[in-house]
């Protein structure tokens, strides 16, 4: 099964996403008689194999468990092998809407480097696309171009092993929508023309780290006529849900009160003490009555509604909860720029 | 593929201002525009979209670069710095009523009156690069009378409703849009279960992604469901076969419509036909062909197997997701989108974290910052920066019936 199949069963051979940890994944192939050894236990492939997507795993003999996942695009790119650095969810996300990327859609890529922004490509693209996609790396393009083949991609990417720079983007036809991740785009920009679509509007995105690579990419840009040129950056962050335990102000009053209704109980006790001291010493053997006794003096508990010294479970229905959420930095591991522009088609004869 | 503006299509106009204007294109009929006057449609029926025209005072139109493109740039100079700029409202030499002479007796169209107010503009040299663009710039959106053309989707459509009102697609931006349906992994030929609250803007942007075998049923809140804004822009959900809209009681309730459902089994016989009058037997047909649609929208909901489910709606979204849980596959995603921050935070707090059919649920906020790049400049359009709303995306398990311990 590709990732383009939307399988509702696992079955034998099936790459399978097991989730491992919050945002951990573990791509594994199904093969009957293997295991999968995980520090959350022991799952054999056969418990596997049969069960629908999305099933919940127990270990084998453990308490632990692991939920078993379809791939999907952006579930391979959080897991796959980084050969490179690679292009996020959140980049690759806006990067299609905005290029227009639809079912049929021709695309050139390059380079392909790890692949991960190849996969969202060829998902958006589907069987009636395709996708051109470039590396000059020989390792990378065979490791990606085998990968993209087991993922079900094989009628939809087309790899290369090119220098675009040099060489250009031979067989692509057609093109619409264009991916430069490449350390010069400008070098690639000015053989683009020759295959993109005749009389259609083209667009492109370029994606480069650094300021100097964009002033390049976008002097070049507007050299070649491409127009509506704008640099962007994406930025996504995370929100993270927190419990926290509600202390009001009218309980560190109540608590205040405490305080002070104690130290005014020990400052009675000192007194009462220090009387009944001098009473002893005044005459000792007058008096008729209970030698003095610490216990006979009140004892203050202190008001204290939030269990302090417990170990308290986030949540325990004895105290009062507030929810909130932290925004935790960007999800992605590295920004660049994204230079997208347009190129309009060839004008027609005017009518007159 | 190549579209080419067909008769009676409509388009989004944009122009130089960065406003933009729908319009219908009819054959032998004049597209008004404005202040620029009108134009007759069949001198664009048959180009490709993406073209900008510059058009004259006779509604003539000539094809041009681009929205604010003037003068070659090559033959000025610039300055390093301004340090001899004076700042002097005299530098303009032409006055208004010379322009204005330009441009009716002299019939100088907007790109050679662009260049004339340059021209006589004493300073301009002794501008830096920057500011000259950003001169020319102003200039451009004041004097030329052009406009762009373009389809209408689901990008044109997010930009005409920001625009317009931005309540009525809940603030909703193209970088959240883009990772909404990322999350949900939108494909060709996939079954996706939708609330859209943003006028149509989700199911029109998901339809982008379905190609021809796909499908989306659409919940509705009211008693029918209205598709025909879109209508008005050339968006046809009304009778698009992939779209199938359904009411959150006939959704959530079919035991309640069972004489409707058996309706649908089978056609009505040929012999009852016969006896009706014609209207009669069209409403009949009618019903019958209603009661099919529903049947296939329940027989959709008991297979418990949407590839997703997306929501961008005001209603209460923690209720609303508890509903549809059981109707969306394993390993699939549901996806919420709220312009607050508030709505998902209760969500994942008390419906899918303790809910162990819902798992890695995660809030994220996109917001793209856009930079401003101009010769020998670069850096962000402080006067651009915005949020861009947020997502909850969660995947859909299912439990094993022994319930391990711990939570992930
Ligand atoms: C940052 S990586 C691309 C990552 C990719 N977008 C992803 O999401 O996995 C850049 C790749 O471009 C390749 N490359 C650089 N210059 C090239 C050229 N002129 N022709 C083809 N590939 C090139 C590099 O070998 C590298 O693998």
């Amino acid at each position: 099964m590709g990732f383009l199949d939307l399988p509702n069963v696992i079955s034998e051979g099936d790459l399978v996403m097991v989730r491992l940890g919050k945002s951990q994944f573990k791509p594994v192939t199904m093969q009957s008689g293997e295991t999968l050894h995980t520090r959350y236990g022991s799952y054999p492939h056969n418990d596997m194999i049969g069960k629908p997507y999305g099933s919940q795993i127990p270990a084998m003999g453990d308490k632990g468990f692991v939920h078993v996942l379809a791939p999907t695009p952006e579930l391979w790119t959080l897991s796959l092998p980084h050969r490179t650095q690679i292009v996020y969810t959140p980049d690759a996300s806006y990067i299609v809407q905005r290029l227009e990327i639809r079912p049929g859609s021709k695309v050139i890529e390059a380079g392909t480097g790890s692949g991960s922004f190849t996969h969202a490509l060829g998902r958006t693209v589907g069987t009636s696309g395709d996708v051109w996609t470039f590396e000059f790396h020989e390792v990378r393009w065979e490791a990606a171009k085998v990968e993209l083949e087991q993922h079900g991609y094989k009628d939809i990417v087309h790899s290369f092993y090119r220098d675009v720079c040099s060489d250009g983007f031979q067989p692509a036809s057609g093109v619409h929508a264009v991916f430069l991740d490449l350390p010069k785009p400008w070098l690639a920009i000015p053989s683009l023309p020759q295959y993109l679509e005749l009389g259609g509007i083209s667009r492109i995105c370029c994606f480069s780290p650094c300021v100097e690579q964009v002033i390049e990419t976008i002097k070049t840009l507007k050299e070649c006529s491409w127009t509506q040129i704008e640099t962007v950056e994406v930025s996504c962050r995370e929100w993270i849900v927190r419990k926290e335990m509600r202390r009001t102000l009218e309980d560190v009053l109540k608590r205040q009160e405490s305080f002070r209704e104690r130290r005014s109980a020990i400052q009675q006790r000192k007194r009462k003490l220090e009387e009944l001291e001098k009473q002893d010493d005044d005459d000792d053997s007058s008096v008729v009555g209970s030698p003095p006794n610490k216990d006979d003096i009140p004892y203050v508990d202190l008001y204290n509604p939030w269990g302090k010294g417990e170990r308290i479970v986030k949540g325990d229905d004895r105290f009062q909860w507030d929810i909130f959420s932290a925004g935790e930095r960007d999800i992605k591991s590295h920004t660049s720029f994204l230079t997208f522009a347009v190129l309009a088609p060839a004008p027609p004869k005017m009518k007159t | 593929m190549g579209a080419i503006i067909k008769p009676d299509a409509h388009l989004i106009l944009y122009l130089p201002s960065g406003n933009h204007k729908i319009v219908k294109v009819s054959p032998g009929r004049k597209v008004p525009l404005g202040k620029f006057g009108s134009f007759d449609a069949d001198q664009i029926l048959g180009h490709p979209f993406g073209l900008t025209y510059e058009i004259d005072n006779q509604g003539c139109l000539t094809v041009v670069d681009s929205l604010d493109s003037v003068v070659d740039e090559a033959t000025w100079t610039d300055s390093e710095d301004n340090r001899m700029l004076v700042d002097d409202p005299d530098s303009q030499k032409m006055t208004m009523d010379e322009i204005e002479t330009l441009k009716k007796d002299k019939q100088l169209t907007g790109q050679e009156i662009v260049a004339k107010v340059i021209e006589s503009h004493s300073a301009f040299n002794k501008k830096t690069a920057f500011s000259q663009e950003k001169y020319i710039q102003r200039k451009a959106q004041k004097f030329l009378k052009r406009f762009r053309t373009q389809s209408i989707g689901s990008n044109e459509l997010m930009e005409y409703y920001n625009a317009k009102d931005p309540a009525r697609i809940m603030d909703l931006r193209m970088e959240t849009l883009g990772l909404m349906l990322s999350l949900a992994n939108v494909q060709p030929g996939g079954t996706y279960l939708i609330v859209d609250g943003v006028s149509s803007l989700v199911v029109c942007a998901v339809l982008e992604r379905l190609g021809p075998e796909g499908q989306l049923v659409l919940l509705h809140e009211n008693e029918m469901v209205n598709l025909e804004p879109l209508q008005l822009m050339g968006i046809d959900l009304v009778s698009d076969p992939r779209v199938k809209p359904v009411s959150f009681l006939k959704f959530l309730h079919p035991e309640e419509f069972r004489a409707e459902l058996e309706f649908a089994t089978a056609p009505p016989p040929q012999e009852q036909l016969d006896q009706l009058k014609t209207s009669q037997r069209n409403r009949t047909l009618r019903r019958y062909r209603k009661a099919v649609q529903y049947k296939n929208i329940v027989d959709l909901r008991n297979s418990h197997s949407f590839d997703a489910l997306l929501i961008a709606t005001t209603l209460q979204v923690s209720g609303l997701v508890q509903a549809l849980i059981p109707f969306v596959h394993g390993s699939r995603s549901i996806v919420v989108y709220h312009p607050c921050k508030e709505p998902l935070v209760d969500l994942e707090e008390n419906i899918t974290r303790p809910d162990n059919r819902l798992i890695a649920t995660q809030i994220l906020e996109s917001a793209v910052r856009p930079y401003q790049s101009v010769p020998g400049r670069f850096h962000p359009h402080m006067s651009l920066e915005r949020g861009g709303g947020y997502i909850l995306h969660c995947l859909r398990a299912y439990p094993t019936a022994v319930q391990a311990q711990g939570r992930r």
